[in-house]
């Protein structure tokens, strides 16, 4: 199969017509001329796509999803922990839907969906400082520099749109690991997330989106030669993949000057499903566009789609904090489950939500949380998980995980799973050896696959 | 070889890399993020110490003690104060109202920020409990803590406790300054009278019911509210300029030790932890009662048998030059970080480094007559597939320019690089970030940073973050870097000054395209790209006969050059 090096050698043609014919190519899912050419899994897949809603700084677990009646009782008695003391229950906890899922009043509009979630209670992770933890739930390792897990999505699976980046993240934190938690590491540079930093900007906050002097023709004709300048240099460092990234972020910027204005402009959806999202209500404006911008790209073919929101990590304030960030994360989340299944792409599209580690049931002061990265919650939907299933559990007052545990590596493992593949055998040769996400590590958890 | 470190750019080119490590910034980010109007001024001391090859380990002394040291003379006095702002420029909880916390707070990201530049070591963990990897314990963060509690950091600001105390910044400039300190100073109070005078009538205003708004007395209030506003924009307009502060460090009246606390918290105080150095690293020296200690930390740090310092700061030299470092993860040299690829070269070069009297023009000087320096950066297909990474050196990797770099020399190509070194990016009172600075004709050193805050440029080519110490830069390939090169007006307006050069020679197509070559490239064009550049200006005539004068074919050559990778990476 010749590769687009070889390709862009040959072409004598330029470059327009090489793009065109990576067009065709993933249409017709033949050879892959590209790197973001439609490639089939290992084994057939129900999850197509990936949606990851990813809460930064460590949401609390006990006030969500891991009831722990006991605390109500013990609050503000000394805890096992020398200095800290049991912190209460402050919301209400019910059971919903058939699968008497239970969830927090903090979250009435997921518990709408109760019978979607997969909903995993005995999470772990190695590190419990922040960026550690954010940077390994992202790429699998904490002290190496690793392709997070978007990165090999696309690595494996390419992309349906060639129009748009493969891997989209909107509104990534610039700290926690930056953008190590979109990056591609030794992955050929076209794997890299693209972030869409703003989505209440035009735009979405890219830059220099439209070329307000030529006409697409002869922009086309420009970049052809800078182009050609790049597969001159390309032929005197055949093996620096980083080079393929440069000419590949050319093409795709062409043709994302089209695409990428449509999809972000949020003002072609319809009034009712804006407000469904909560957008124009401030508290749930911000995330509310997030989200919608989300299922709008995931509807055009994007693979994976990366959500972040701010500030879950309440080790103080945790009544006001807390219930802040879930009024501004449950109106969307809920709508955006509600338009996944109304476009029936709920089954396809794995939908993903945690943060870096959990919380504990105790705290030096009344009102907040520590950290924990021994037990936590994070839960899934769609995409071939099993619907309204609770796995896995902590102990009785949800300081670690006992039964069921699932690493990191694991939940990693079992991602890939659901989209179709063996986590041992998804590998990447560099440096003289063949790397995964998971490392050495990862058990697929089967019982959690519907 | 000489010639280049004696040039003035080289002080703004490696004092960059040094401002990374001390998160520069000329805003506070976090909870507030207010101007630092007076931060440049640190910024330059940093680029003026470089040029002078201060050694390092005074450069050390200076920024941790410079308050401390012996001046001969007043200017002298004033670039150790400056030299301090290194302790001074960190983000701060400026909304916190408990000054207990608030000190703690700053204290903790003086000991993170110097922790992580000197030494590699992140110690900041140990403030909640003793490190989970390294041997530092929490008894040796309030060790630390201590020294920084008894040091007071001379803001420019106000404090949000009650009463709200001010912090005042340190003047410089001698009389001159202390008089320009003054005029501003008195300015200061008028303006304020005014901000609070309108301030207390638009809450009035606010207050009434909408309907009263149009009544006769509601439109006199807006009348008066209009004159205030009017009055405080007149008197701004009035302000002296601003005189030569700094934002700087001294000690405080009463040193004192600080107790460890459970858990980092203010309100659980243990037992004392005297001042001092983490436990596990050689002994310092005993600190006087009387002093905060920062002199003794700095004579500590650059002892000869610190096994930290000089590895540390050759590590960061090494990265600069080759795009890698000895020690792959520069801030991190504890258990979590890589170990050394080359032990040994690491521990002579940072021998000869302490031993030569820590220059860092002479370390430069002796890797790059390296013939790993001066290696080709060919790519061979063995090594590739064993060694991608090039840790084994077996060629000069090609090298990324940084966002600096690929503006200054964007900038330079069209000749419109100035020279001039401004001022303040930031007056006083707007800390917004300034997108269209990019335009400006100064090197990038110079443009605004904004803490939480860099401009989108800076962002999309991966700018070192200012919330924290960064050794290592981000290296991302996205589209918006292609977006940039493509469609912003900042790289057509280079190339559309770079054609222009060119048509003042009077020679042919041949010529003109070997002329933007080696202009951009610092090469010739090989004649495949002499080709690709005559089938293009051939296509184009037929494609689009209509050019304005001051965009023409040219332009577009011009501006494909500068979007070629070649531009972009250093081989």
């Amino acid at each position: 199969m010749p590769s687009r090096r070889d390709m862009l050698r040959g072409s004598a043609l330029g470059f327009a017509n090489l793009a065109f014919a990576g067009l065709c190519a993933a249409e017709a899912g033949v050879q892959r001329r590209s790197p973001f050419d439609v490639r089939a899994p290992h084994f057939p897949a129900r999850a197509k796509r990936v949606i990851f809603l990813a809460m930064r700084g460590a949401p609390s677990q006990h006030d969500l999803f891991d009831y722990k009646p006991r605390l109500k009782e013990l609050e503000g008695q000394p805890s096992e922990v020398r200095g800290r003391k049991y912190v209460g229950l402050p919301w209400e906890f019910q059971q919903h839907g058939q699968s008497g899922q239970w969830i927090s009043s903090l979250l009435p509009n997921l518990a709408r969906h109760a019978d979607d979630l997969c909903v995993i209670k005995s999470m772990k992770t190695d590190d419990q400082t922040h960026t550690a933890g954010f940077v390994q739930l992202h790429t699998g390792s904490a002290r190496f520099v690793r392709p997070s897990l978007g990165s090999w999505v696309l690595y494996g699976l390419g992309t349906e749109n060639q129009n748009l980046p493969g891997f989209i993240t909107i509104r990534p934190t610039v700290q926690f690991g930056g953008a190590q938690n979109y990056g591609c590491a030794f992955l050929p540079a076209s794997y890299q997330g693209t972030p869409i930093w703003d989505p209440q900007r035009e735009n979405g906050g890219v830059q220099d989106i439209a070329n307000r002097r030529l006409t697409r023709d002869l922009q086309r004709t420009q970049l052809d030669l800078v182009q050609e300048y790049n597969a001159i240099a390309a032929k005197r460092d055949p093996a620096d993949t980083r080079l393929d990234g440069v000419i590949e972020s050319y093409e795709l910027a062409f043709r994302m000057q089209v695409a990428l204005p449509e999809v972000v402009d949020l003002s072609k959806e319809s009034a009712a499903t804006k407000a469904a999202y909560g957008i124009g209500t401030t508290a749930t404006d911000g995330f509310g566009r997030q989200c919608l911008l989300a299922r709008r790209l995931l509807e055009s073919g994007v693979r994976f789609v990366e959500v972040m929101d701010e500030d879950w990590d309440h080790h103080f304030n945790l009544k006001e904090s807390l219930a802040a960030r879930c009024a501004a994360i449950d109106q969307p989340i809920g709508a955006l489950l509600d338009d996944l299944k109304r476009l029936g792409m709920l089954d396809e599209t794995l939908v993903i939500w945690g943060g870096e580690f959990g919380r504990t049931p105790d705290n030096d002061r009344a009102d907040g949380r520590n950290h924990n990265s021994e037990g936590f919650t994070i839960w899934m939907a769609g995409g071939g998980v099993r619907a309204g299933m609770s796995y896995g559990e902590t102990d009785e007052l949800g300081y670690r995980a006992v039964s069921n545990r699932v690493h990191i590596h694991d939940l990693h493992a079992t991602i890939l799973h659901l989209l179709g593949f063996n986590h041992t055998r998804l590998t990447y040769r560099h440096n003289g050896r063949e790397f995964r996400l998971t490392d050495v590590f990862g058990d697929v958890k089967h019982a959690i696959i519907g | 070889m000489d010639r280049l470190l004696r040039s003035p750019r080289f002080g703004e080119r490696w004092g960059r890399h040094w401002l990374d490590v001390a998160r520069y910034a000329e805003t506070n980010g976090r909870d507030q993020n207010a101007a630092y109007p007076h931060a440049w001024r640190y910024r330059d001391y940093v680029i003026d110490a470089f040029n002078n090859d201060v050694p390092y380990d005074r450069f050390i002394a200076e920024q941790l003690a410079g308050d401390l040291l012996p001046a001969k003379s007043e200017p002298e006095r004033d670039r150790l104060m400056t030299a301090t702002g290194f302790l001074a420029i960190g983000g701060k909880l400026m909304f916190e109202s408990n000054p207990e916390r608030f000190f703690m707070e700053m204290a903790d990201e003086q000991i993170q920020a110097t922790s992580l530049a000197f030494m590699g070591l992140s110690v900041a963990c140990a403030r909640c409990h003793d490190h989970k990897f390294d041997p530092i314990t929490s008894r040796d963060y309030y060790a630390l803590a201590g020294i920084f509690r008894s040091t007071d950091v001379r803001m420019g600001f106000e404090y949000y406790f009650p009463g709200r105390p001010y912090s005042p910044a340190v003047i410089t400039g001698g009389a001159e300054g202390r008089k320009m300190a003054e005029a501003h100073e008195a300015h200061q109070v008028i303006f304020k009278q005014a901000q609070r005078e309108a301030g207390q009538l638009r809450n009035e205003l606010r207050q009434r019911p909408a309907g009263e708004r149009e009544a006769p007395e509601g439109k006199a209030l807006q009348r008066r509210l209009d004159e205030a506003q009017a009055r405080q924009i007149a008197i701004g307009k009035e302000a002296p300029p601003l005189p030569p502060y700094v934002m700087a460090v001294v000690d405080r009246d009463k040193p004192a030790d600080c107790h460890v606390l459970e858990k980092g918290e203010i309100d659980s105080p243990g037992e004392l932890a005297p001042r001092g150095f983490p436990a596990v690293l050689p002994r310092g020296p005993g600190i006087p009662a009387n002093a905060s200690g920062r002199l003794q930390l700095a004579q500590w740090l650059t002892r000869p048998d610190h096994p930290l310092t000089a590895r540390v700061m050759v590590n960061r030299i090494w990265l600069h030059l080759f795009g890698r470092g000895l020690v792959d993860t520069p801030d991190n040299f504890g258990t979590t970080g890589s170990p050394p690829s080359h032990p040994e070269l690491l521990d002579e070069l940072a021998i000869r480094f302490s031993e030569k009297g820590w220059s860092v023009k002479s370390l430069i000087r002796d890797i790059v007559l390296s013939r790993a320096y001066q290696a080709g950066s060919d790519a061979d297909a063995a090594n590739q597939e064993t060694d991608a990474a090039n840790v084994y050196l077996w060629r000069m990797a090609p090298r990324r320019l940084d966002s600096e770099a690929i503006r200054d020399a964007l900038l330079s190509c069209a000749g419109r690089l100035e020279f001039t070194k401004p001022e303040s990016s930031f007056n006083e009172r707007s800390s917004n970030v300034q997108d269209g600075s990019i335009f400006r004709p100064c090197r990038s050193v110079y443009l605004p940073v904004g803490r939480e805050n860099v401009t989108s440029y800076q962002r999309t080519f991966d700018f070192a973050d200012p919330t924290t110490c960064t050794g290592l830069r981000n290296e991302t390939t996205v589209p918006s870097q292609a977006l940039f090169f493509m469609n912003s007006f900042f790289v057509q307006q280079q190339s559309e000054f770079l054609a222009k050069l060119l048509i003042t020679f009077n020679e042919d197509d041949d010529a003109r395209i070997q002329r933007i070559f080696r202009t951009v490239l610092s090469r010739p064009a090989a004649p495949e790209e002499l080709a690709a550049t005559h089938r293009f200006l051939k296509k184009l005539q037929s494609q689009s006969p209509a050019m304005s004068r001051s965009f023409t074919p040219w332009t577009l050559v011009c501006q494909a050059v500068f979007g070629s990778n070649d531009f972009r990476y250093l081989r």
